[in-house]
Parts: C-alpha cells; structure tokens; sequence
C-alpha cells in the first residue's frame, strides 16, 4: 500500500498527474509565492537584434576550392612578370643608341686628354675617332646588379644560344670601341716605355764611357 | 529498493507522460519561427519569447541568487540574449542556450561577491508565508546543483517535469532522476515524517 502511494507522488512530482502527494502541494503552495511575476520587457530603442553571422566552417570547401584557385592564378602571374623581366633587358640594349652616342662624346674629350701626353709620331694615328662607350657599359653593369638570379640564368642561356653569337651592330660598335680604347692604352704606355728607356739609355751611356773613361 | 523502483518507471515511462512530451516537442519549432521573426527585425516577438522563457531563467537564477536580484537579473539577461541573438546557432535550443547565459550569469553575480546579503534580503520579508518560503528556499540551494535546479523550477515555477526537460535541454530521465532525489533529500532535510 505504502509502496503504490509513493508512485502515485512520483507521477504528481514528474508531471502534476495522478493523486497529489500533500506534501508536494503543501511545498507548491509555499514556494509559489515566490514564482516568477515577469514584468513587460523593456526593450531600449537602440538595441537591435543581432544579424545571421557568418559561419566560417559552413563554406570551408568553398573557401579552399577559392583560395587554391587565387594561389593558381598569383602563381601564373608572378612566373609571367619573372618570364617578361628577362625580355625587356635585351630589348634596352638594342633600343637605345642615344646612350652611346653619347658617351661617344665623353670618350672623345679623354681621347684628346691622353693624346696631348703622347708624341707626336704617334698622334697622327690616334686621332682616329675612337668611341669607347664608357657610360653605356657602366650602365648596363649596374642594370645587371639589380636583376634576379633567374635573369642571370637567363643571360647565361643567351650567351650559349649560338645564334646569339652574332653581334648585333650596337654591340659590335662597343665592340669595337673597346678594342680601341685597348690599343690606345697599350700604345700610350708603349710610347711612354719607349720614351722612358730612351731617356735611361741616354743616361746610362754617359755614364759607360765616363767610367771607361776613367778606368781606361 | 524504492529507487529501483523509480528507475523502473523512468525505462517504463507510462503513455501519459510520453503524450506530454510529444506535446512539449512541438515547442521548439514555434521558437524557431519567433527568433527568425525576432532576426528579421519584429521585436514584438521577442516579448512572446521573453514570456515563455522568463519562469526558466528566473527558477535558474532563483536556485543560485537572492530573489530580489533574480527579477533585474532577468531582464539583463534577455536584453543579453537579444543582443546576441545571431550567435545562436540551432533555433531550436534557445531554452538550452539562455538557461546557459543564465547560469553564467549567477556565477559572475557571485564572483562579485554579493553573498553576504542574499540571505539577510531573503528573509527581510515580513510576511510570514514567504518568510518561510524563503528558508525552504535556502535548503533547497543548499542542495548539489542538478537537484535544486529542478527542484525550483517544478516547486516555485511550477513547470512539469516534461517541460523542464524541453526547456532545459535535459533528457526526460535525467529531469525525473532529478526530482526524486532532490525531493528524497529535500525532505530529509525538512524532516517531513514529522510534518511542516
């Protein structure tokens, strides 16, 4: 008897049916005075409800199919610009006559500053107009320190190319400058060692036949 | 033996109690069109919600903080939870999720120390009635957590022990278990043999 009036408070206690337990309703009674008494919202007038977020892990395929996609394409396009920087260096060289002209003229004005030190057997053949490209070739050296090690391999893979071998009229031009300048320094200093040795032989024969002189 | 009993009866749960459940199941589907309205921008709605859901957090907060900081407690917590409201994933779980905030809420509250006048403003009151509540109350806070929880919410708030499952996110068995052996140790303490 004991035991079905405690399942009947159980079935009150779970869900208010069945035969009430007294006590169970004496502590509903009690307590329900301290039941919620929900007072009207009061909602403040700049406070708004806040949006969907985003969610990030429900495109997540998405994002990576997108994100392999864009590394793609930035890789294409870096190897493109890596590819068209090597182009653009052979282009300058072959498009730009100005540069050497003028340092033609520059060339010139040494030409005649080392004449004036040579003799004048030797000026004649000089005076030959020689046009040593010392600021084009200073400038394609410092364009040359800037480039990449790839545009180095690049150069390197011209220079093998056989057709490549063929120089074009600028750069037989520097070419031929540059041997210039080459035999113009080698005859200064072959007319500097000539005089030089003249001048010691000259001295030095005096001297010979005074000893001899004096030991004879 | 009497608890193998109420095991039984929580395998064997009989068709009454079943039919409530499926009942209360419903709710949730409702909620989830009240805060997609609420999403939308029709605040209006959220007052729906506030009514359904105002007795939960306040029987959680009751079960942890003196009652006359449970009313204010309330409604910072649900202008709280519209704030936040896009943060909720499942539409469906908003009892689950502000019970949540509630408890959180109660933690913090006692983080600053409050405590000391919990008990003295609780049974200020002059009635006779609620002074007496009021210490029941205490005895039940003085319960493990998962006890007095439900304990209030089926004692003070007078919610079914189907509700408090739905709304608390709690499996039905889990709630019953709950309630027996809050109740058992409710009423040792209060030593019904003897009476009120």
């Amino acid at each position: 008897m004991k035991k079905s009036m405690r399942n009947v408070g159980d079935d009150y206690l779970w869900d208010q049916t069945g035969e009430p337990d007294p006590e169970i309703q004496e502590l509903e009674q009690l307590l329900g005075t301290l039941r919620c008494q929900p007072r009207p919202l009061e909602i403040p007038a700049a406070l708004q409800p806040g949006r969907p977020r985003f969610v990030l892990s429900d495109f997540k395929p998405r994002l990576a199919i997108a994100a392999t996609i864009v590394l793609i394409v930035l890789g294409a396009g870096l190897w493109l610009k890596l590819e068209r920087r090597d182009t653009p260096g052979v282009a300058q060289t072959e498009t730009k006559p100005s540069a050497s002209d003028n340092s033609n003229r520059a060339a010139a004005t040494v030409t005649e500053d080392v004449a004036d030190e040579v003799p004048n057997a030797e000026k004649d053949r000089l005076e030959e107009p020689v046009t040593p490209p010392f600021k084009h070739i200073n400038k394609t050296h410092r364009n040359r320190l800037h480039q990449t090690s790839v545009a180095v391999n690049a150069n390197s893979k011209r220079t093998l190319d056989p057709k490549t071998q063929e120089l074009a009229p600028n750069e037989l031009k520097e070419a031929q400058a540059g041997k210039a300048q080459l035999m113009l320094a080698l005859r200064v200093a072959s007319a500097k060692l000539n005089l030089a040795l003249k001048k010691a032989q000259g001295t030095n024969n005096g001297n010979l036949i005074h000893n001899q002189h004096k030991v004879g | 033996m009497y608890e193998l009993e109420a095991t039984a009866d929580l395998l064997l749960m009989n068709g009454q109690s079943k039919a409530a459940i499926k009942q209360r199941s419903d709710e949730p589907a409702h909620e989830a069109v009240l805060i997609r309205a609420v999403l939308e921008g029709d605040r209006d709605q959220y007052g729906r919600l506030y009514s359904l859901y105002a007795p939960l957090v306040h029987g959680i907060l009751l079960a942890r903080v003196p009652r006359s900081e449970a009313e204010d407690l309330v409604q910072d917590i649900f202008l709280h939870a519209l704030r936040k409201l896009d943060t909720l994933r499942d539409l469906n779980a908003f009892g689950p999720w502000i019970g949540m905030i509630a408890r959180n809420r109660a933690m913090d509250f006692h983080r600053k120390s409050h405590e000391t006048v919990e008990v003295t403003e609780d049974l200020k009151s002059g009635d006779a009635t609620e002074t007496k509540a009021a210490e029941i109350l205490e005895i039940i806070r003085s319960l493990p957590d998962a006890y007095r929880e439900t304990l209030v919410l089926r004692l003070v708030e007078g919610m079914t022990g189907p509700e408090i499952a739905t709304r608390t996110g709690l499996t039905p068995a889990s709630v019953r278990v709950n309630l027996h052996r809050g109740m058992k140790l409710l009423r040792g303490k209060l030593g019904f043999e003897e009476g009120l």
